[in-house]
């Protein structure tokens, strides 16, 4: 009876949000919004779509977005991931002295091998995903997640080895104070943080997007080295 | 003139660079957050004047809102950013030495960032970068609530975690609605365009987002992690906490309730909700024997007081609830660091054991009196001020509606009254137990001393002269209820 | 293409309810990984390709790990709860 009731008031809930997100237009088109705002200013998503490419030169609209036009949430996003590293560091540091030392078998010649022949390709493939995060889709967060799983795969297959904490240390603050620094030069040079200060070069090339490329190579880094750190403190007996 | 985005670049550097500077000395992490909290208050402070004539629009990446996300540097934001960083930077000397376990480094970078989220929900000007800082304010404040690692701190975290995230999750929810319907992030965008739209869905994103805050700010029915979460925490932590991190919560409840959505209809709900809360979390603290317990249900009683005064709508009471979210962070907060001694000292939460410290102990107590009295309302502290304002607001109303729930209303203030009547009582006139351990490690340093006076002297000339804050009050409350004005300020060209 | 997204949709459906219901954790945390990577896949379809590498890459791999760390370091089966 109880497990009935409470079904029937999720399927109510269920219906009330699917009733609200069903009439949202999504910024697909502007009919909704009958403001006295003029027609530029009605949709920005679509804004972004036809003037991202001229204003930042980068030619993935999705990377002037996230590193341009709301960049300022970027960095709180990135934030939030350094404080679920530090956070569980934090926690684990104290619980550390409890833990018992891993009783783990060492992997076989095979997966050992497989593993380390395969951790340079994985790395290889985020650097890609991170450096041309301007040019393709993909970008900082996605190169550092695919980069931090290069690890992953060396602390389950390759075990004693994994990363060293200071290390994970130094590339998490500089790679955020970089991104603070660009970000900071901006409002040095042009009044405005974030700004997109540098020459833009033309679309669809290496070195085009003026800061974006930059920023991304930091989120990248820092995204890499935050989820590595997680996996280093969670997996901490193996070492 | 310096840019507000300062306020948070900043720190937020600063708490980048703890992890390199703590590899290369173990000293100097735990200077950092008051080098950051003295930053950002004097910037504040310099800020004010400007931000009292026109509230400081900055744009981030060179784009004009609602291209891009922007601050709003309204009197109320830097007001409530200098209270914050006040706060910050006293209880961040007072962590200088309390904070003697675990991993300290990791202790100074969440607790600056805590401040940054702080800083940003009360000064941005777009609704998903509100949502993103109070995430940043929220996660850190999980892990530092879980700081200690034992049984009692990793439970009361995960409560709270899971609480939080669950309100988190509203909020998202929430956000989504709203920018399917309009189209926009910019909470002026949305206020300019918000009588264009059908008021079902508007309804429900509203009632999405208030229960999503919310759950933060600690309002009745969504308040079951903070008793545990602001006494499992460390004594500096739950001063922020109490004194800082619910206030936003109910910062961006009024900011969307009255900015974004002008929604005039919801409030008599928020007023009877906001009273609720306040006998609730009085009623309870009655009960409690442990200090800290106590403490954070007397937290959960004053945001209802808030509440409700921010329900009023008029210019007065919402210049009450802001002087109440003053006075009240500034008394909790020496509050819960003066207890944090005490409890070194005697080695015990409960009420009982602190008796006939007022001897052991001269200056906490004496300190303690001063918040326990403010807090009460008792004149000539600040609290009395901030009290008187909103009773003055609520009779300037004239509704009887409003007269009717003061008055039992004041009933929590008496109950208010006795407890802490009754904790001052035993500080000085009772005996002190007799198996009292005399722990020289409870000694207090300096650090600790200097922090919990200044806050007391604060109370105290704040209480007699509430000019000081009284100017900013007027513009802070038109900040809140002029849409018009906010909405020209930010869009206009 | 409809046919296969919503295909894509029950086996999402599906593997949130059994992930709902296994007793043993770690076959939960692999039922969410499948939820993931149908996530991932439809995202792909809806030609949003970022977020469907962050889903992938986040959601069904770094995530499945941490939950396993996770399990590896607590208990691997719920206890039997009383239902009514």
């Amino acid at each position: 009876m109880r497990r009935l009731i409470s079904l029937l008031l999720l399927l109510i809930v269920a219906l009330g949000i699917f009733l609200c997100f069903s009439g949202a237009s999504f910024g697909a088109e502007g009919a909704s919004r009958a403001g006295k705002l003029t027609e530029d200013k009605v949709n920005f998503g679509r804004r972004y779509a036809s003037r991202g490419l001229e204003e930042n030169k980068a030619g993935n609209i999705v990377a002037s977005v996230v590193v341009n036009y709301r960049g300022f949430d970027t960095l709180g996003e990135v934030t939030v991931l350094f404080i679920a590293a530090v956070g569980l560091a934090a926690i684990l540091h104290a619980r550390r002295e409890e833990a018992t030392p891993s009783k783990a078998e060492p992997a076989s010649l095979i997966v050992f091998t497989g593993c380390r022949f395969l951790f340079p390709l994985i790395l290889l493939l985020g650097a890609y995903i991170f450096i041309h995060g301007h040019l393709t889709p993909g970008g900082g967060f996605q190169g550092g997640a695919v980069v931090a799983s290069g690890f992953l795969l060396i602390y389950l297959g390759c075990r004693g080895r994994g990363l060293r904490s200071a290390g994970v240390a130094v590339a998490e603050s500089l790679s955020g104070l970089a991104f603070l620094a660009v970000a900071l030069v901006g409002l040095a040079v042009g009044g405005s943080f974030l700004l997109n200060f540098l020459p833009k070069g033309s679309a669809f090339a290496l070195f085009s997007g003026g800061v974006i490329p930059l920023i991304y190579v930091a989120i990248g880094f820092k995204v890499g080295s935050e989820l590595g750190g997680i996996i280093d403190n969670l997996s901490g007996e193996a070492r | 003139m310096v840019s507000p985005i300062l306020l948070i670049a900043v720190p937020l550097g600063l708490a980048f660079a703890i992890p390199v500077l703590g590899l290369a000395s173990k000293r100097v992490p735990r200077y950092v957050p008051v080098i950051a909290m003295l930053f950002n208050l004097v910037v504040s402070v310099s800020l004010l004047p400007h931000a009292l004539k026109a509230p400081i629009v900055v744009r981030t990446a060179g784009w004009a809102p609602p291209y891009s996300i922007h601050l709003v540097a309204g009197p109320l934001g830097v007001l409530l950013s200098s209270l914050i960083a006040l706060i910050g930077l006293l209880v961040a000397v007072y962590g200088i030495d309390y904070i003697r376990e675990g991993a300290k480094v990791k202790y100074q970078i969440l607790y600056i960032l805590m401040l940054v989220g702080a800083t940003g929900v009360v000064l941005t000007g777009d609704i998903f970068n509100l949502f993103v800082f109070f995430e940043v304010l929220c996660i850190s404040s999980y892990a530092l609530v879980a700081y200690r690692g034992d049984s009692t701190g990793v439970e009361a975290g995960a409560k709270y975690l899971i609480q939080g995230a669950i309100g988190s999750g509203l909020v998202l929810i929430g956000i989504g609605l709203v920018y399917g319907t309009f189209g926009t992030l910019t909470m002026a965008d949305i206020a300019a365009n918000v009588s264009s739209v059908g008021s079902f869905r508007l309804f429900v994103s509203l009632a999405f987002l208030i229960t999503g805050f919310g759950v933060e700010a600690a309002i009745f029915p969504l308040n079951g992690w903070l008793p545990d979460a602001h006494s499992s925490a460390p004594s500096s932590i739950s001063a922020i906490l109490s004194g800082i991190a619910i206030k936003a919560g109910l910062y961006a409840i009024a900011r969307v309730v009255y900015t974004v959505y002008g929604a005039s209809s919801i409030l008599p709900f928020l007023a009877v909700l906001g009273i609720v809360t306040l006998l609730i979390g009085e009623m309870c603290a009655f009960g409690q024997e442990d200090i800290k317990r106590l403490l954070a249900f007397s937290s959960i009683g004053q945001m209802g007081l808030i509440l409700f005064a921010l329900a009023l709508a008029s210019a007065t009471g919402i210049s009450g609830a802001v002087f109440l979210i003053v006075s009240h962070g500034l008394a909790k907060a020496l509050l819960f660091l003066a207890s944090g001694y005490m409890i070194y000292r005697t080695g015990s939460r409960d009420i009982s054991s602190l008796n006939g410290i007022g001897k052991r102990m001269p200056i906490m107590s004496l300190c303690f009196t001063v918040g326990a009295f403010s807090l009460i309302g008792l004149p000539p502290f600040v609290g009395f001020a901030s009290k008187f304002t909103i009773v003055r607001a609520v009779l300037g109303t004239g509704s009887t509606f409003f007269i009717t729930l003061l008055a039992i209303g004041l009933i929590g203030t008496v109950i208010e009254g006795a407890y802490f009547l009754r904790i001052v009582q035993g500080f000085y006139f009772k005996p002190a137990p007799e198996d009292s351990p005399e722990q020289t490690e409870g000694k207090v340093p300096f650090s600790a001393l200097v922090p919990v006076g200044l806050l007391a002297v604060l109370i105290l000339t704040i209480g007699l002269f509430p000019g000081i804050v009284g100017r900013v009050l007027g513009p802070a409350a038109d900040d809140l209820l002029d849409r018009t004005a906010y909405v020209q300020h930010v869009m206009g060209d | 293409m409809i046919v296969f997204q919503t295909f894509l949709v029950l086996v999402m459906i599906v593997a949130a309810l059994a992930a709902a219901r296994f007793g043993d954790l770690l076959d939960a945390v692999i039922a969410c990984a499948l939820v993931s990577l149908m996530a991932s896949i439809i995202f792909y379809f809806l030609q949003a390709p970022d977020v469907a590498m962050a889903e992938a890459s986040i959601g069904a791999g770094l995530t499945t790990a941490i939950f396993i760390f996770a399990i590896n370091r607590s208990i691997r089966y719920e206890e039997n709860e009383k239902t009514d």
